[in-house]
């Protein structure tokens, strides 16, 4: 029996493995601009419907690298079957900084990748062909190359991100053979600043490129940390809409591999108008955190002049009134339909865009049904696993967010055609307050308040059999305002 | 003379250069692909010469063009003048890599040797997925030469719905005549034990399957070309769709089993098919035939 199932096992596996591999073609072409043979890599998502046009991530590798990193040393090729956009991965050259350079004929690199690639990509594949369906990202030297390309060719790019992007090449003088393509910074000091995203930073002014960079606090030794920080000021100077996150991390592909998902996110969401073969949770899952990327953007440069509250969960949230809360700034980021995170979607997944990028003073979580739905259909998860999961969510904000006042609330009770979750949902809130407690969380027990004596939800308090009737979220509004008030 | 003029003269086409280096600047529009064969369980490289568009949506029809015994995918590019001649044409041309010895045939005794399956079940959609092709029988063709005039008879044979035309050079058109020959047992078997599979894959004896086809048959051969035996089989052949009133062109020309009566004979062909597939273009609305591009 276990050889029988190894067996299995082992099928399985390989067909996996082969479904995966069809999709990447490795191309050989002839640049006509660095009159050479280049190679480049091609991503397609799989079962492409035969009307089906694609947005198009340009991924760039950074010095000492070469086209095939991103595919040979992360995941991406599996985490991009979660979205619907062709990735490229160019090959900038092993320093060729994606500058075109005034030394060297066969290095001009920004006119290959903006100009050439681009044009052939869009001739040879089925793409949307736009700059709204078209992003760029890199690291290190590449997230330098994403974004000064995005600077200099707004026309080209609608969204451009960096992780431990080298931001300020005017820092390094002598470091990754930069002089190389430049000549020396002393004698050449015009041709560093044309090329450095630091000094081009003021393009991005009414360019509408959407913007995001991270790197990891740990990167000292390249300067990338310096670079960011110092880019991240420069775009607050010249109120340029930006995400900019700090995390803990060196540079290091553990870092990239870590956080190429919220990029993919990111630049699914920057061109969600121009993915229409989504599935249709995945496409108001990636519009309601193109809400998000916006909002939290914004913020870089205008804070909110009232204390700022985040409600994070699914529809109860998504649906709940800003105006029920006048004396706060109100960040919505509930998500229809959304989980605690169990699996590849959820909660648990979204925290950067949802909930870090703008570090809020209150949040309010309120989640847990979806899950408990799934359970009923499905047997999976476990009650146990889902109060896991949630204990996760609370400890990497507690860790991340010290100073925002974090509560819990409980999952409302259910009627009618939601009845069947009354049971689980009361024990599902047991446990929930147990961790609460545990964590030393305030919760706001909306259960108590709505649940009639048979167990299920008042009648008035409850549109559909779960979700808040109006009166329902006035009461819980007023909790809200409470609790916040007494911590 | 020029290293390439030299090839092209006097290097048979049967013979296998793997050495040979070309020019760069000669493979300006042709991309080299290389992708992950689920069917043969292993990495393959086909070339592809797209023609610039004329306009954004514009879609091409599609020539493919099969390799002989010794070669790959390269061999066409870069012992013919193909390259130059596609350049007054609008045809895609796709070069797949059909193995030194793969003979277009899915082998019962090679897994990784399915190059019929490879061709048609993997390489064309595959193609038609994401290059701007008109993705119809009628803006699809097949040629070949030698070994990979077999491939473009027997696939044309066996899936007359894929290809509206079809041609070969010194083909290699009854493989029963050469049953100790070029590793054909190694995909079929010996021919004594085996003879029902050679029948099978051989196109003399498929022949019949043209029938009541549309589809346009040509194959040329060069009257010194005896060592192979090529000009016997194609001489037989052309018997053999005669007696089954198959209508096709035979040529019997001048020449031998060389790149030399590839380069005569390239652009014959070429028209050949463009004639019958520039019908595709100017009849059928575009954008029905491949609305993904």
């Amino acid at each position: 029996m276990k050889r029988i199932f190894s067996l299995i096992l082992l099928i399985l596996i390989s067909i996996t493995i082969f479904a995966k591999q069809n999709d990447i073609l490795t191309i050989t072409h002839f640049s006509t601009t660095l009159n050479q043979e280049k190679t480049f890599r091609i991503y397609f998502p799989p079962d492409a419907k035969a009307d089906e046009k694609f947005p198009v991530l340009f991924v760039l590798h950074g010095a000492y690298g070469g086209y095939k990193d991103w595919i040979d040393r992360t995941n991406v090729e599996d985490l991009a079957d979660n979205y619907r956009m062709i990735l490229v991965f160019p090959d900038g050259g092993e320093f060729g900084w994606y500058v075109d350079s005034p030394i060297e004929k066969d290095s001009q690199y920004e006119t290959y990748v903006a100009k050439e690639l681009v044009t052939k990509i869009d001739s040879l594949f089925p793409t949307v062909a736009s700059r709204e369906g078209r992003g760029i990202m890199g690291l290190s030297m590449g997230g330098h190359g994403a974004l000064l390309l995005s600077a200099k060719h707004p026309d080209v790019f609608g969204s451009a991100s960096a992780l431990s992007g080298i931001l300020k090449i005017t820092e390094h003088p002598d470091k990754w053979h930069i002089a190389e393509r430049l000549g020396s910074m002393n004698e050449n000091q015009k041709v560093w600043e044309d090329n450095s995203v630091w000094e081009q930073a003021e393009r991005f002014k009414d360019a509408n490129v959407k913007i995001l960079f991270d790197c990891g606090v740990d990167d000292t030794q390249t300067g990338a940390i310096n670079d960011s920080r110092k880019f991240h000021e420069r775009l607050v100077e010249f109120k340029i809409p930006h995400i900019w996150r700090e995390m803990a991390g060196t540079h290091s592909w553990d870092y990239w591999q870590t956080h190429l998902e919220e990029h993919l996110n990111f630049h699914q969401s920057a061109m969600i108008k121009m993915t229409p073969n989504l599935d249709k949770w995945k496409q108001l899952y990636f519009e309601r955190l193109l809400i998000f990327f916006d909002e939290n953007s914004q913020i870089s440069f205008t804070k909110p002049d009232k204390p700022t509250i985040c409600l994070l969960g699914s529809s109860s949230m998504q649906g709940f009134p800003s105006d029920l809360l006048p004396e706060y700034y109100v960040y919505n980021r509930g998500i229809n339909s959304d989980t605690l995170g169990i699996g590849t979607k959820g909660i648990s997944h979204r925290l950067e865009e949802s909930v870090f990028d703008m570090r809020p003073d209150f949040i309010f979580i309120l989640n847990g049904t979806n899950d408990l739905g799934d359970h009923h259909r499905t047997g999976e998860p476990s009650i146990a696993r889902m109060i896991e999961e949630y204990e996760k969510i609370i400890l990497k904000i507690q860790e991340r967010l010290p100073e925002t006042k974090l509560f819990i609330v409980t999952c409302q009770p259910v009627r009618d055609k939601y009845a069947h979750l009354a049971t689980p949902t009361h024990s599902f809130n047991m446990q929930l307050k147990s961790i609460a407690e545990k964590n030393k969380i305030p919760v706001i027990d909306i259960y108590s308040k709505l649940v009639g004596e048979d167990s299920l939800i008042k009648p008035e308090y409850t549109t559909d059999g779960l979700h808040l009737s109006p009166a329902a979220q006035k009461i819980l509004a007023e909790m809200m305002l409470k609790t916040m008030k007494e911590k | 003379m020029s290293l390439k003029r030299f090839f092209k003269i006097n290097i048979p086409f049967f013979v296998l250069f793997s050495s040979i280096v070309i020019l760069f600047g000669e493979e300006n529009d042709v991309l080299v692909v290389t992708h992950f064969s689920k069917v043969l369980g292993k990495e393959k490289t086909f070339r592809i010469y797209i023609p610039d568009k004329q306009k954004p949506n514009e879609l091409f029809p599609i020539l493919y063009v099969l390799h002989g015994a010794y070669c790959d995918s390269s061999a066409w590019i870069e012992q013919t003048k193909i390259e130059e001649l596609a350049e007054d044409y609008r045809m895609i041309l796709v070069f797949p890599d059909g193995e030194q010895f793969g003979w277009y045939v899915d082998s019962p005794y090679e897994k990784d040797s399915q190059y019929e399956a490879y061709i048609i079940k993997e390489l064309i959609p595959l193609i038609d997925n994401k290059f701007p092709t008109i993705a119809k029988r009628e803006g699809r063709s097949i040629m070949g030469a030698s070994m990979g005039g077999h491939g473009a008879i027997t696939l044309a044979e066996k899936h007359p719905d894929l290809f509206c035309s079809v041609s070969s050079f010194f083909g290699i058109l009854k493989l029963t005549n050469h049953p100790d020959k070029w590793n054909i047992s190694e995909k079929l078997g010996t021919y004594e034990e085996n003879r029902k599979l050679w029948e099978e894959n051989s196109a003399y004896e498929q022949a019949e399957k043209f029938k009541g086809k549309d589809i346009k048959i040509f194959f040329d051969c060069g009257k010194d070309d005896t060592e192979t035996g090529a000009i016997f089989d194609n001489r037989a052949f052309d018997q053999r769709l005669t007696e089954l009133s198959i209508p096709h062109i035979w040529k019997e020309k001048e020449g031998g089993h060389n790149a030399e009566f590839l380069n005569q004979n390239l652009k014959e062909h070429l028209d050949f098919h463009w004639n019958i597939m520039k019908r595709a273009r100017n009849n059928i609305k575009l954008e029905t035939l491949n609305p993904k591009h």
